[in-house]
Formats: C-alpha cells, structure tokens, sequence
C-alpha cells in the first residue's frame, strides 16, 4: 500500500517537473508564430504602402497629362482662334479710312486683351499640381470653370460644412483626380447638360456628390470593354485613401457619384 | 565551454554589459569549482554558493536592464534589486552564511521567469520585427527562462525530488539538464552576438 503510494508521488512529481520544463517551449512556441505573424504583417504593410505611393505618382502624372490636354485644346480652340482674329482684323486695316482703322484697332485690342486673359488662366492652369496645393476646394472651382468654358454644361457647386484647414495633400491630389475621372465620364458619355457638385465635410468624413442629367446607365449590365478603367480607378482610388464610392444610376435618369473619404 | 565561447564571441563586444558576461560565467567557474572542492573536503559548500547568489543576481539584473532599456522599462528591475537584497540580509541575518539561502534563490528565480515573460511581452509589443532565429538578447532569456522556471520547478518539488533515486537523486539529473540548457542557449545567444557585431562593423 505504502509502495503504491510512493509510486503514485514518484509519477505525480514527475508529469509536474515534466510539465514545468516543457511549458516554456510552448511560451516560445507562440513568440514565434507570433513573430512570424508580425513579419508578415510588416511586409503587408510596406506593400501597401509601395501601392499608395505608385498610385500618387500615377496621380500627379494624370492630372498633368489632363492639364496639359486642356491646355492644348485651349490653345487651339480659343487663344488660336483669338490671335488668328487678331492677325486678320490687323491684316485689314487699311489706313487710309481712319474711322474703320480706328474701329478696327479696337477691334484687335480687344481680341488681344482676350487673349492676355486667356493666357493668364492657362498659366495658372500650367503650375498643374499647385492647383492642388491651393486647397481641394480652390481646384474643384478651377476645374468647373473649365468645365464651364466649353458652354455645353451648367455648372453648380456647393460646400457644406468647414473643411480642416491642415489638409492632406495625397488625399486632395486623389479626390480631385477621382473628380476629374467622373467629369471625364460625364463629358464622354453621359451627354448631361446639368452637373451638380457637392462637397460636404461631417464627422471627420469629407463627401463628395457629383449628380448629372445625362443618359445614365445600368452599370451591371455594360459590357466589360465600357466598364473601362474609369469605374475601377474610382473605386480603387477611394479604397487607397480608406474611403469608398458609390456610382448610382438609372437609365434615362442621369448619374450620381458619391465619394466618403476619412478627412484630413 | 560556455565560457570559452563567451571569450570567443564577446572579448570584443561594443557593449559593456554583455562584454561582463565574461567575467560573470569566469565568477560562476571559480564558484563552481570552489563548490566542488569545498564539498570533497567533507565541508558543506552552501557559504559558496551564498556568496554566488550576490553575482548572479548583480549580472543577471544587469542584464535585463540592459535588454529593458531598449523599451525605456530598465526601472522595473529596480523591484527584484530591492527584493533581492531585503531578502538576502534577512536570511544572512536569521539564517547566517553557511545555511543555504533558499528563499532568496527560489524568490529571485520566480522574478527572473517574471523578467523573462516581460521582455517577451515588450517584443511582442514592438512594432519593430526582428529575427529571432538570430536575436542573441532573445536567446539569451530564452536560456535564462528555462533554467529558472527548471529551478523555480525543482524547489517546490524539491523534497520529493531528492527522495527518488536512479542511481543518483533524479533532482541531480534535472540541474544537469537545465545547466546544459542555460549554457547552451547562452552560448548560441553569444555566437549570434559575434554574428551582429560583424553585422554593425560592416555597416
């Protein structure tokens, strides 16, 4: 009786002593999933953050290939046109009638002053990514005067709420990039002749509504070729800066874009 | 060996506290030794080791306030210092030198294992990732872990363990075991130091 006893100690403190020494492995054990867990989650991270900064890169360039598009077709389509007016009404001007010389010098000034203004928005037009640093709200004005200008739309813009003024540049950049892709779409496809934008700062969160009147569409049912990169890079872009997108639209009942960024 | 490899790996160590490994492992080599001789002598050795206690918990505590510092936490072993030298006069003080100061090596083993579960919860907290496989600070609490949570087991079973033999007391075997595995992990935390100092030299 008294040996069983003792037998039943002898194994007691053995499994005890056993289980002491083999406790810390498994202490390490989980350290090192641990770990490895947190390596993967660091390269995760460097990896979207490589994705980010590819994607603000991509940005910049397509708001400079956008200005510059911009800038060539005003320049051929409105300073070209003023200065060949300029050349003409010169070119006429016969100076022995110096009442119609007179008109007709007034004439090219005021072909010229056109073209000095015209110029100098084209100028500010030109420092490209400074109409970002300016302020979201400065750029999205910008834009919609060029929108504007083209007399195919009517233009509203709205702002609600105040927006901080620390902003974040690599999220203006990409908001107004998003805004430039969906005025792109509507000027493109959506044959609108109404645009309203609205942009909206609540709770930390800036929203961005851009509505048109134009022919809208069912985007389940287009076909994979028009679904295009336009959509996608909406969606995508908002998602890089932690926000989202909403495209509705009916067709016949023209479209509403809405975009839900965290801000600054 | 394990001293051996610590002159090997950290004769020329930038840092002064693990540059002192040196010195404690030659400390714990004169102690052991000393131990040994003193117990052939047919006297008890325990005054040995009571005055061992002194440099193992100087070095040891050292070392984790080296290991703490880098997350600005190196106070915290301010706590087991004062644990340690309260407890350690009280028992000189009641007990005298030549009684083996057991409540002070048992208390001071728990603070250690303590120490070691912290410095894991700080390098799991760190932001940072580093490679354990070669981290010679986490090898090196890895070494002193088991060995003090081996010892903090076999002091509270100490009394059963002394009380089966094969061949020798089982307890024997156990501190045999949990020796090669503290100066196993040390020496392999010391090498992966000589590893890290090529590294920074390099760089």
């Amino acid at each position: 009786m008294q040996k069983m006893a003792n037998e039943e100690v002898r194994n007691i403190v053995i499994v005890a002593t056993a289980i002491f020494l083999i406790a810390p492995a498994f202490i390490l054990a989980y350290i090192f999933i641990y770990n490895r867990r947190k390596k993967a989650n660091i390269e995760e991270k460097e990896k979207m953050k490589l994705t980010f900064d590819t994607e603000i890169i991509k940005t910049h360039l397509e708001v400079q290939e956008q200005t510059m598009q911009t800038i060539g077709a005003d320049l051929h389509d409105n300073i070209g046109q003023l200065l060949s007016l300029t050349s003409l009404t010169l070119n006429s001007i016969e100076l022995d009638n110096h009442t119609k010389a007179q008109q007709k010098i007034e004439a090219a000034i005021d072909l010229t002053v056109r073209s000095i203004k015209e110029m100098r928005q084209l100028g500010k037009l030109l420092q490209g990514d400074q109409l970002v640093v300016m302020g979201l709200s400065e750029a999205i004005r910008h834009q919609i005067t060029w929108v504007e200008k083209s007399g195919k739309y009517q233009v509203s813009y709205v702002e609600d709420g105040e927006i901080p003024a620390a902003n974040n540049p690599d999220k203006d950049l990409i908001i107004f990039r998003i805004l430039q892709e969906i005025l792109n779409n509507i000027i493109k496809h959506a044959a609108a002749t109404q645009i309203n934008i609205k942009l909206e700062y609540l709770n930390k969160q800036l929203q961005l509504e851009i509505v048109d009147n134009g022919i809208g569409f069912n985007a389940e049912n287009l076909p994979f070729a028009k679904r295009g990169m336009g959509l996608q890079n909406i969606h995508k872009r908002a998602a890089i800066i932690g926000g989202e997108a909403a495209i509705k639209s009916t067709e016949g009942e023209g479209a509403r874009a809405t975009i839900f960024i965290p801000y600054p | 060996m394990c001293l051996i490899v610590t002159l090997i790996c950290l004769a020329n160590d930038a840092s002064f506290i693990w540059r002192s490994m040196i010195l404690y492992l030659l400390v714990t080599c004169i102690a052991e030794f000393s131990g040994i001789y003193v117990e052939r002598n047919g006297h008890l050795n325990n005054w040995v080791y009571n005055i061992f206690i002194v440099f193992e918990a100087g070095f040891t505590n050292l070392m984790f306030a080296h290991l703490f510092n880098k997350y600005h936490k190196s106070r915290i072993v301010i706590i087991g210092v004062i644990l340690f030298v309260t407890l350690f006069i009280y028992q000189l003080v009641t007990d005298g030198l030549f009684k083996y100061n057991n409540l002070t090596f048992t208390a001071m083993s728990v603070i250690y294992v303590i120490y070691c579960l912290y410095y894991y919860l700080l390098l799991i907290r760190d932001e940072h990732y580093i490679d354990l496989k070669y981290s010679s600070a986490f090898w090196w609490v890895t070494g002193t872990l088991l060995f003090y949570f081996g010892i903090t087991a076999c002091n509270l079973f100490g009394n059963q363990l002394r009380a089966i033999k094969i061949y020798q007391h089982l307890s024997h075997f156990i501190f045999a075991g949990i020796n090669i595995i503290l100066y196993g992990f040390w020496s392999y935390s010391f090498i992966c130091r000589r590893w890290l100092t090529k590294r920074s030299e390099i760089l």
